[in-house]
């Protein structure tokens, strides 16, 4: 499959050294995700219009996120249930992209946007012609209370992107190939594992592979799993590039904000995209920028 | 005060991004979708009331006007 556009903002302003946000929502946090970042980027979103048949695949992250509940001491009243609902919330972005004839929701923390690709290059490979892939994510207090909880030593982020995938090669950026995603039997939910990301990557072993962009949580435990792991799949000759270090990790959208950010840095190149998520979940795919 | 509601109405219609429609319109014109039904007589009945259940069950949505959701605020008013 193709890229033929892509729209992302990334986190631009540091709360503290456990939290960057994009600071246009920065006093905004009490308000509904969805409906700030479409505020914001109205005329962005808007322009995502297709013709054929198209499919939107939206990341919705936490629940938190579309919902007013975020203090448990409020009884929830008014608009807030309806509007807490994800489907509420996908249906209303497909509504506003229009053209859209099947939407699936994907909240599946922090790799979700690696299993849309997956999910998009099926779409593609039967009768669909265009997918959008559309993620959104900010930085909540529950989930910094679910990373401190557990000792699991990020910056967590905001983010947002928009990727226009289509299966027809004219008037495009990129290709991505043959995106994998895999649940591995890790001793934790909370920890990735070199056995998992190998069982992600082996598949692109002989592949012609200019540079690998890691997952590159920036734990040591994950930084740690993830370089044996390609170092044991591909040995030490391939320059890797990570981003979670300038923008922080935007959990489930990370995977495709940072290859909108690859298309903006790197020409000419084979790029292996790494992915974990929480629960242990990975993926890998290839990209040609 | 009914053009004050009207107004408010199609700012939840478009909102919800069905369309704006006048009072001689069904409310079926607007293309609002069932989410966003809810989200209108949610909001209506926060403000003004009478926007219960057996109200809206007895919704003939075939003949139901935007009129007929401007008489009802009138009347609960």
């Amino acid at each position: 499959m193709f890229i033929k556009n892509y729209f992302y903002v990334s986190a631009d302003f540091n709360i503290n050294d456990k939290c960057m946000v994009i600071s246009e929502t920065l006093n905004r946090k009490n308000e509904y995700m969805n409906e700030v970042f479409y505020d914001l980027y109205k005329d962005e979103i808007e322009s995502f219009n297709t013709s054929g048949r198209t499919a939107l695949l939206y990341i919705g992250g936490a629940g938190e996120h579309h919902s007013l509940s975020r203090n448990f001491n409020l009884s929830p009243k008014g608009v807030m249930p309806v509007k807490s609902q994800l489907g509420y919330v996908a249906s209303k972005t497909a509504k506003r992209i229009g053209n859209i004839s099947y939407l699936s929701i994907n909240s599946n923390a922090c790799a979700s946007s690696m299993f849309a690709l997956k999910e998009a290059y099926e779409l593609l490979q039967s009768d669909f012609d265009n997918v959008i892939i559309y993620g959104e994510e900010w930085v909540e207090e529950v989930e910094l209370m679910l990373f401190a909880q557990h000792k699991i030593d990020l910056v967590c982020s905001d983010g947002f992107f928009i990727l226009h995938l289509v299966k027809d090669p004219i008037n495009t950026i990129a290709q991505i190939d043959k995106p994998t995603w895999i649940w591995n039997e890790d001793k934790s939910p909370f920890e990735v594992s070199k056995d998992g990301y190998i069982k992600a990557m082996e598949k692109f072993k002989d592949y012609q592979i200019d540079r690998i962009k890691t997952h590159g949580s920036g734990t040591a435990q994950n930084n740690l799993a993830e370089n044996e792991a390609i170092k044991e799949v591909f040995g030490n000759v391939i320059p890797t590039t990570e981003f979670k270090s300038l923008v922080g990790h935007s959990q489930g959208i990370s995977t495709g904000l940072e290859i909108c950010m690859l298309l903006d840095n790197f020409t000419d190149e084979n790029i292996l995209v790494n992915a974990s998520g929480l629960g242990n979940f990975y993926g890998s795919c290839y990209v040609r920028v | 005060m009914r053009v004050d509601n009207l107004e408010f109405i199609n700012k939840i219609l478009t909102t919800e991004n069905a369309k704006a429609i006048k009072e001689e319109d069904l409310l079926t014109n607007s293309e609002l979708d069932s989410f966003g039904y809810a989200i209108l007589f949610i909001e209506l009945d926060e403000k003004f009331g009478g926007f219960d259940k057996e109200y809206l069950n007895n919704i003939d949505y075939k003949t139901y006007t935007m009129k007929d959701l401007l008489d009802r605020i009138g009347n609960v008013y």
